[in-house]
């Protein structure tokens, strides 16, 4: 233990100072930078002073510093030259030729081109001696030589000790100026052999340098329209075309002046083989092109080539909603867009307060697409159960296919990630929404939910998903069948689940399962307020009796026949009910009716009546009206309409066990004042229809006080209807009111 | 007993490829499961002992319980239908399916079948309520239990309790309004309304049958209620019998009495046998000789399990050549007194109601005729019997020449005599019940029919054409059939005439 705190102790000590060196270094480093511009700034005081030893031992100072340093910068380097040309000058002036020359020397070393008095001149004020400046010369002549570099190809990259040479100095250009002694010159472009050598330059001579460098393989210069173009060489990956123009060289040539506007830059392809050669040329959204070229011998070449646009035309039509691609919001309807062709779908949408409409579509370059927007109520298909994971089979999107025909609704297998995310973040495992036709729970986790727990699941998940229901496939039986199965769904805000029956293999099936989501019956129906009859051997519609007057004042009686309406002959009650249910509401038609012995001319105004589905109707489809009816008060436009719609949409929401919405809507109804129509002592859907279901809501939601209220106004409206075939509204009010079960709590 | 079958059909027709899939070898003992739909066509044929044959099959090999239990809850039902019908056999079936074929969709049809036997056999009205009600316990969400509201509805209305089934046909309407049930709910609301007198009602429920099931035989008997309350109930107190039309003129001598047999075909008693004519045109479809006239007819009917039988004075025969049963009244020294039938219906269980004259009572005699199961009624001379859909008893009283009506027990439930507002009479000739269970009383001195409805309120009356063609001679017999057709019998005529 003591041993090991010892250790530690002593690497903290090592670290710690050795801290303090490089931070002393370092720090040493930065003040001799500053001495050496100080100094300088001392010595050209000095040298204005004439005071020449001092200017030597300063600027002996600065080199000194300067040389103590591993290289030197830019700077540094012309610190230095100025040390050597003002102790040159000072040497010179205390006529130490000797001095002077090594200092010139020294200046022509390091910078072969220097001209004497260029960083001293203007400084100090004074112009060098002319004769120590022939001396320079003479220096420059003993330790200088000329370097000519003649290199072919002339875009080669030419080095001297590493060093490139800027393109101006070589071949044709200015000779390099170099003191005397070995150079590493080298040389090197795309489809050559490099080549390298120590090249001696003689010092007052001029050295040439003449390579032709060896063509050992090809170039290819690679053009594209559009530019962006990904180039494959055999199979390689070699790069992507830069934006263009082309260069000016090749402004002439028919096949790039061919590329057109959209030209890129040059992709330069170096050290291809000689072979026939094989290109790619791959762009997102274009077409993908293949050609090949044989090279015969090694060169520079070039290949230009246009790509056509591989895209289709997305138009998205009619009015309202978003379009979404692949889950991402582009616009609104209307709305155009290039799809490009992808290997897997892409899932075009349109979303609204009225539901989805989903599309997978693989485009092909140049058809297009062209999509009407009606988003319907949407179901998402959140998950699957029952197939073993072995079997890797994703049956969402099959009974998304299965289910297009659904006029009204619209199926879909919700994205893998969305519906993992949903899945996790309610805590759900498959087979949570399992249950039989009989609407039993088929499995361990929806046998262990509860009503109202499915009921907020329902709710949040479509309000996560933003649609309007969700479902789950179980497949009963994946050994035996695993394309027949189950598909149990909810509407959102409900808490009865329904199945539909779908075998995956039969297209009959199918049909069966789409079928059950029609569009929805018309929430209102015409009528002529009269109640008629068939009987045998009468020709004609018997009249039991007339619950509206519709007829103008022109009371109808008991035993009536109406023998022709329009015109038309009318043989029983049957046609007569047919003929008024195809006549626009509000239009009036002519009856001639007999009573007794004699023939009534009378005029008939047949109206639309509002119709409730029936609550106690056990196979009324719970969550397919829930969807229909939330539509239908989204398209209501007349209070009336709205009312009617509210009506039903309550009705259908105490099926769901949603009683508290439910009393929500009945209670609008009221507080809206937005009336049914007044009954005039008539039959039919009414206030009193109203009152009697917020009666059976308020006591699912234990007010008996308040639902004895609402059943009393419902007792009190003779002539309601629960649903337009009946029965009367008031003697069912009048049982529960009398219902001993219900008085006791 | 329709959707039962639907149901069976169903779930045979989802089990079949499985079976066949899973069984692909030289034997198939899907054949067994297959066996269920010949016996399904066996009972629509009345082949009732083919159509448990074919059960028993399926029930011993098939290996599919589903079916199995369906066949066995068939072949229950075939059992309340064959005459005799075997209520043991159809318990031992109740308790088998129970036992070993509860939790079979099946399971709860038991009590169904349960239900019915308690109606058929003793008119155990709320025992059957008891079995029914089961079905809702277990089942509540199963076509079965839809099943079992109908028919407690329906055992109210048997029981007379007409306000109590229009609640539950209601019941039915509600929850089931598109299933063809509700159809048949219809029909029943319709006769409780009639019973309470709310015709327009009554007329209403009927035509939502012909709007909302058209083409199903419930329409068309929505269709004839219809006309025959049209014809009795809306029109004027008094009219004329619509476009008569003569079957079998000129054929039946010394005829006795008119009767309808289970199709509708009109049976025309006369001396020497019986002859079966059909409705609607009168061809005789079947002569039948009914043992060697010693004595001649007195009286025709329909025996148990609707077999035509014919009344000799102290015997009955039968058309189907059944022996003839010889009822008698058991003496004190062991001996049997011979009856001398005036007229006879049977009832609901099959037990003969036989008006005899030496007595002057009404007999209840069993199913077989031989024993004698008590005193009906007594101090009646009877000169016909009939009964109604609700096992009523109509009996025209030769003494005081009006009609006297019983209860299935014999109590007395009120009477309507020879004499009334808006009617009168010398002597009835003959009576009827039409659907609804208005009684029609043949008048054949003046030759008229005087209508009464169910609560014995006169309500209009029929003139029949005493000056031809057709021409009525005298009228002594009278028949009704399910579209509310009148068959009048003219024995002077020798002809039966048919009115609309």
């Amino acid at each position: 233990m003591r041993t090991r705190q010892m250790f530690l102790w002593s690497a903290a000590t090592i670290l710690a100072a050795a801290c303090v060196v490089a931070s002393t270094a370092a720090s040493g480093l930065a003040r001799q930078q500053l001495n050496v511009a100080e100094l300088l700034q001392t010595t050209l005081t000095d040298f204005r002073k004439t005071d020449n030893r001092a200017v030597e031992n300063v600027c002996d100072r600065i080199l000194a510093s300067l040389a103590a340093l591993p290289a030197l910068d830019e700077s540094q380097l012309r610190q230095a030259l100025t040390a050597f040309e003002l102790r040159s000058r000072a040497r010179y002036a205390q006529r130490n030729f000797v001095g002077a020359r090594e200092d010139f020397k020294a200046i022509l070393v390091r910078s072969p081109a220097h001209v004497y008095g260029s960083l001293t001149v203007v400084e100090t004020g004074s112009n060098v001696n002319p004769n120590s400046a022939g001396v320079f010369e003479e220096v420059r002549k003993e330790t200088v030589g000329r370097l000519v570099l003649n290199i072919v190809p002339e875009g080669a990259e030419v080095r001297v000790d590493d060093v490139v040479v800027p393109p101006g100095q070589r071949a044709g250009g200015q000779p390099l100026a170099r003191a005397g002694g070995s150079y590493k010159v080298s040389a090197q472009v795309a489809g050559h052999r490099r080549r390298e050598e120590i090249v001696v330059v003689a010092a007052g001579a001029e050295t040439i340098v003449t390579w032709t460098l060896e063509r050992v393989t090809s170039v290819f210069e690679v053009m594209t329209s559009p530019p962006g173009v990904e180039v494959f060489v055999d199979g390689q990956r070699r790069g992507v075309t830069p934006p263009g123009p082309p260069p000016a060289r090749y402004s002439g040539a028919p096949d790039v002046v061919a590329l057109g506007r959209e030209a890129s830059g040059v992709l330069p392809i170096p050290d291809l083989p000689t072979r026939e050669l094989r290109f790619e040329f791959k762009l997102d959204c274009y077409t993908p092109e293949t050609r090949t070229r044989p090279v015969e011998r090694a060169g520079d070449y070039y290949v230009t080539q246009v790509l056509r646009r591989a895209s289709a035309r997305l138009r998205v039509g009619g009015n309202g909603g978003l379009v979404y691609i692949d889950g991402e919001l582009k616009g609104p309807v209307p709305y155009e867009q290039d799809l490009c062709p992808q290997p897997q779908p892409q899932v075009v949408e349109v979303r609204s307060a009225r539901g989805r409409q989903v599309h997978r579509v693989m485009p092909v370059a140049g058809v297009p697409i062209d999509i009407t927007a009606d988003p319907k109520p949407a179901i998402a298909i959140l998950n699957q159960a029952g197939l073993p994971e072995t079997l890797r089979m994703d049956l969402r999107r099959e009974v998304e296919n299965a289910l297009a025909s659904a006029a009204g609704a619209t199926f879909f297998a919700v994205a893998d990630a969305e519906a993992q995310a949903a899945m996790k973040a309610e805590g759900l495992t498959a087979g949570w929404l399992s249950y039989d036709l009989d609407g039993k729970p088929v499995s361990t986790e929806a046998r262990a939910m509860t009503a109202s727990a499915r009921l907020d699941l329902s709710r949040r998940l479509a309000s996560r998903l933003e649609v309007q229901g969700i479902a789950e496939i179980n497949v009963p039986d994946a050994q035996l069948d695993p394309r027949s199965l189950l598909l149990t769904y909810l509407a959102a805000g409900s808490n009865v689940p329904e199945t539909l029956q779908i075998k995956l293999t039969d297209p009959a099936s199918e049909r069966r399962a789409a079928a059950v989501f029609r569009p929805g019956d018309p929430i209102a129906r015409i009528a002529a307020g009269v109640h008629v009859a068939d009987v045998a051997g009468v020709a004609g519609a018997v009249v039991l009796q007339q619950i509206w007057d519709l007829t103008g004042g022109v009371q109808l009686q008991t035993g009536d026949v109406i023998q022709t309406a329009a015109g038309r002959t009318v043989a029983d009650g049957s046609a007569f009910e047919a003929l008024v249910a195809g006549v626009k509401p509000g239009d009036p038609i002519p009856l001639q009716v007999r009573r007794a012995d004699r023939v009534l001319p009378v005029q008939l105004t047949p109206q639309n009546f509002p119709n409730v589905v029936g609550f106690y109707d056990e196979t009324l489809p719970v969550n397919k009206l829930l969807l229909d009816f939330r539509l239908a008060l989204l398209d209501a436009v007349s209070p009336r309409d709205r009312a009617i719609a509210g009506l039903n949409l309550a009705v259908v929401l105490m099926r769901a066990g949603n009683w508290a919405e439910a009393r929500i809507e009945l209670e609008k109804l009221e507080l809206e004042k937005v009336s049914l129509p007044d009954l005039k002592g008539g039959q039919g859907i009414s206030r009193g229809t109203a009152q009697y279901y917020l009666g059976l809501c308020l006591d699912a939601l234990e007010r008996p006080a308040d639902a004895n209220r609402a059943f009393e106004a419902a007792r009190d409206s003779p002539g309601a209807l629960l649903t337009a075939d009946g029965p009367l509204v008031r003697p069912l009010a009048e049982e529960k009111l009398k219902d001993p079960s219900r008085r006791q709590r | 007993m329709r959707s039962l079958r639907l149901t069976a059909l169903v779930l045979l027709g989802l089990a079949l490829p499985v079976g066949l899939r899973s069984h692909s070898g030289q034997v198939d003992p899907q054949r067994g499961c297959n066996l269920y739909q010949s016996g399904v066509r066996s009972v629509d044929e009345n082949k009732f002992k083919d159509a448990i044959e074919n059960f028993d099959y399926v029930v011993n090999s098939c290996p599919q319980p589903n079916i199995k239990a369906q066949a066995l809850i068939q072949k229950g039902f075939v059992y309340l239908k064959m005459w005799p019908r075997q209520f043991g056999d159809a318990r031992k079936v109740v308790d088998r399916v129970i036992k070993e074929f509860f939790g079979t969709p099946s399971g709860p049809e038991a009590y169904l079948l349960a239900g019915m036997i308690e109606l058929e056999e003793t008119r155990n009205f709320e025992g059957a309520r008891d079995q029914f009600k089961k079905v809702g316990d277990i089942a509540p969400s199963t076509s079965a239990f839809a099943e079992s509201l109908y028919l407690a509805a329906e055992t109210r209305r048997l029981a007379h309790q007409p306000l109590e089934a229009l609640k539950e046909f209601r019941d039915v309407t509600l929850r089931y309004p598109r299933m063809p049930l509700t159809a048949k709910a219809l029909l029943g609301s319709a006769e409780c309304y009639v019973r309470l007198g709310e015709i327009i009602l009554a007329m209403e429920a009927l035509q939502r049958v012909r709007r909302e099931f058209p083409n199903t035989p419930e329409a068309l008997q929505a269709l004839r209620r219809n006309t025959i309350l049209h014809r009795i109930l809306m029109r004027g107190p008094a009219q004329s019998a619509q476009a008569g039309r003569v079957l079998g003129a000129g054929r039946f001598r010394d005829a006795v009495g008119l009767a309808l047999d289970g199709i509708g075909n009109v049976v025309v008693g006369y001396r020497d046998g019986a002859a079966v004519l059909a409705p609607e045109n009168g061809q005789q479809v079947l002569a039948l000789g009914m043992g060697p006239a010693v004595v001649g007819a007195s009286a025709v009917g329909l025996g148990p399990g609707g077999i035509v039988a014919l009344a000799r004075e102290r015997f009955v025969s039968f058309a189907n050549g059944a022996p003839d049963i010889v009822p008698g009244l058991p003496q004190k020294d062991g001996t049997s007194e011979m009856l001398e039938i005036q007229a006879f219906v049977t009832n609901w269980r099959g037990e003969w109601l036989i008006a005899d004259g030496k007595t002057s009572a009404i007999h209840r005699f069993s199913a077989d005729g031989t024993r004698h199961l008590g005193v009906f009624a007594a101090n009646i001379k009877a000169l016909r019997m009939i009964t109604n859909g609700l096992d009523d008893i109509a009996v025209v009283n030769e003494r005081t020449k009006g009609i006297d009506f019983y209860l299935p027990n014999g109590a007395p439930l009120g009477q309507i005599p020879r004499r009334g507002v808006g009617y009168e009479w010398e002597a009835p000739t003959d009576i009827a019940f039409d659907t609804f269970g208005n009684l029609y009383v043949l008048a054949g001195d003046k030759g008229s029919i005087h209508v009464f409805d169910s609560a014995r309120t006169f309500r209009t009356t029929i003139q029949l054409p005493l000056k031809g063609p057709p021409q009525i001679r005298k009228a002594v017999a009278l028949a009704i059939d399910g579209s509310g057709r009148i068959y009048v019998l003219d024995r002077d005529g020798q002809q039966v005439l048919a009115f609309q």
